[in-house]
């Protein structure tokens, strides 16, 4: 069974996704904001992570950037998933290898799911 | 040639009060402010004694003196100096130990400078008859002040340099270019203080060079505090114009032959200070005025962009329940049930749309769009607009042609999404607005630009409709009369991303029921022929 980590601070939307996502079959684990978000990661060793962009405190860049930092869980495949989507905050989150930006009100979970499902092919 | 150096010195003296002047002013309680004042102070103390010590012809004693007055002046340069880079880069807190290391050592200094020990007497050198001779302890200042805090404060600068960038980079590039302007040339000085003249006949040349480096570095450093406060160049630049021209009636005071000129220059010195005081006024109310303004627009728009991000949290949460609810992820739903649903995602779906717009509104006002450019082939993005919005043309038994160029037009480098949502926009708005007939698409290329043409035989517009049409929040009267969803932003949006090519957009009607014709143009270096 495939592991996913969902980072995202708005409790209905992490619970929406995790209902789908288990629905397909998918293990989820939910984690609040950035520090949980990089425990959970090194301690589960999810397959794929699904990173809200704004989160209190340290911002999903943050994350990024320590998961880049930590070579436990810096392979892990990263969907960043966020409504705030400048284009300088999209620009770095490209770059720090994240696999898409999707803009949430664009998506339906079983959009999500497919994008999900491609990337663990 | 004396006389020359030390006019040369009395200007640099009269800016460095000027300017010091000036940013304090500006804002008083600034630390920023005030540690700029304090080193044109010591800048001053410097060159005004300087000055004196240049016109001096052979008093010793007020020689001696002088010769330390200036350099008591030069202590206090290095760490004013370090102080306020530190502060310039918010580097202040990290550095606060070599900070006090280097008022402790300044106090020391200048406390030792009215010794033998830092400054032993004054000496003969080039043109100059009297020259501060340094003693035994003065190469501690040479360490511990010049170099460790210039150069220490220039490599800070440098490293923020790399990493900053925009409006930022551009104020640490004026800094530097000041600090090396106004340190540089300085360090020609040290030499000739140990009764050493440095690169042979070429010094004298390269001393008025340097002079000439020096005397306006106060120049970019003020700039870049004051922009660094937001101020306008407009102001700086009135500021340093009236500076320069006062200054020079000044200088004509002195060097009037009779009293009664020096009586002529004067009243013309003060008449010029009242108007450009006057004049400065002017400007800086007019530039206060604007920015208040622009910080409105821009607290408006700023909130525009927070609040439709938070409104998409619940838009997300509604979407994605609803689109499970109709995909049968919690039991089957009735038929009955299922259109109704359908209904409320639409409105969602609309809704979303709206957002979206408002967001894109104000991601142009606060300037945070940006274009990725690609290349795209044109008759293709029609193509592909058409076939997402012909559904729309269906339902109102409307034609939606697009004739195709014989030729295939070469690829043109453009925001393929920008674009397409300007076709969107005024195809959603021609099918809208036309309840007969239909819409032709066309391309064409005029004066050497690329020309999309949409013509409909729809409710037509006024001239009075045309002139509003592209404007924010503005709806056709057509528009209000048979349509009331859009929010008005759609047109206001397409002319922003054919603005942001370099493009223009227009309509044109003949009048009321007779259709209306828009025209998207893109400039022809948008346009690269694929080799």
């Amino acid at each position: 069974m495939k592991k996913i980590l969902i980072v995202e601070d708005e409790k209905v939307l992490a619970e929406m996704y995790k209902e789908k996502l288990e629905m397909e079959g998918f293990k989820v684990i939910l984690a609040f904001d950035t520090k949980e978000g990089i425990e959970l990661a090194k301690r589960e060793k999810p397959d794929l992570i699904l990173l809200d962009i704004l989160l209190p405190g340290e911002n999903g860049i943050s994350f990024l950037k320590r998961k880049k930092e930590d070579k436990e869980i810096s392979e892990i495949p990263v969907i960043a998933f966020s409504n705030y989507d400048t284009p300088q905050i999209k620009k770095e989150a490209l770059n720090f290898g994240v696999k898409e930006y999707l803009l949430k009100t664009n998506y339906t979970p079983s959009q999500v799911v497919e994008k999900i499902k491609n990337y663990l092919k | 040639m004396k006389d020359f150096y030390a006019i040369g010195i009395l200007i640099s003296a009269l800016l460095n009060t000027y300017f010091g002047a000036l940013v304090y002013l500006k804002n008083r309680k600034a630390l920023l402010n005030k540690l700029y004042g304090l080193l044109c102070l010591a800048f001053t103390i410097w060159s005004y004694s300087w000055f004196v010590l240049l016109l001096l012809k052979n008093r010793y004693f007020y020689s001696l003196f002088l010769a330390r007055l200036l350099n008591f002046g030069a202590i206090f340069i290095p760490i004013f100096y370090f102080h306020w880079v530190c502060v310039f880069l918010g580097e202040e807190k990290r550095k606060k130990k070599l900070i006090l290391f280097g008022y402790f050592a300044s106090l020391i200094f200048s406390m030792i400078c009215w010794t033998p020990f830092y400054i032993k007497g004054t000496h003969s050198i080039l043109f100059f008859p009297h020259w501060p001779t340094a003693g035994s302890f003065y190469i501690w200042y040479l360490i511990f002040g010049y170099f460790l805090f210039v150069v220490y404060g220039l490599f800070l600068l440098s490293i923020h340099f790399i990493k900053s960038k925009d409006v930022r980079k551009n104020q640490i590039k004026y800094v530097i270019l000041g600090s090396l302007m106004g340190f540089l040339p300085g360090a020609i000085n040290f030499p000739l203080m140990y009764n050493i003249v440095p690169f042979g006949r070429f010094i004298i040349p390269l001393m008025f060079f340097l002079l000439g480096i020096f005397i306006p570095f106060p120049a970019p450093l003020s700039y870049a505090v004051i922009e660094y406060r937001l101020m306008d160049i407009q102001i700086i630049l009135t500021e340093i114009l009236v500076g320069v021209i006062g200054i020079l009636l000044l200088i004509q005071i002195f060097a009037a032959p009779t009293f009664w000129w020096k009586i002529v220059n004067g009243i013309i010195f003060i008449l010029f200070c009242v108007f450009g005081y006057l004049l400065i006024r002017g400007v800086f109310r007019e530039i206060r005025r604007r920015e208040e303004l622009e910080k409105i627009s821009r607290a408006k728009t700023e909130f525009i962009s927070i609040t439709s991000h938070q409104l998409r949290t619940p838009l997300s949460a509604i979407k994605g329940y609803l689109s499970m609810v109709l995909e049968g992820s919690y039991g089957e739903v009735s038929d009955r049930v299922k259109k109704v649903l359908e209904k409320v995602y639409q409105s969602n779906e609309r809704m979303i749309k709206l957002v979206n717009s408002f967001l894109d509104v104000s991601k142009i006002e606060l300037g945070r769009e940006e274009l990725k450019l690609e290349e795209v082939s044109i008759e293709d993005l029609i193509s592909e607009t058409i076939s997402e919005i012909e559904i729309e043309a269906k339902k109102k038994n409307l034609y939606l042609n697009f004739d195709r160029p014989k030729v295939p037009l070469p690829k043109i480098f453009i925001d393929k999404g920008k674009i397409k949502e300007v076709l969107m926009n005024i195809l959603d708005n021609a099918i809208r607005y036309t309840q007969k007939g239909g819409i032709t698409i066309r391309l064409q290329i005029a004066n050497g630009r690329l020309q999309i043409v949409i013509a409909d035989t729809g409710e037509g517009l006024t001239k009075e409709e045309i002139s509003k049409l592209f404007e924010s929040f503005s709806r056709g009267t057509a528009g209000t009369k048979f349509w009331t969803e859009g929010a008005g932003l759609g047109l206001y949006l397409a002319r922003k991303f054919v603005e942001m090519h370099k493009g223009k957009i227009w309509a044109e009607s003949e009048g009321k029921g007779k259709g209306s014709t828009f025209y998207i143009e893109l400039p022809i270096k948008q346009v690269i022929i694929k080799k």
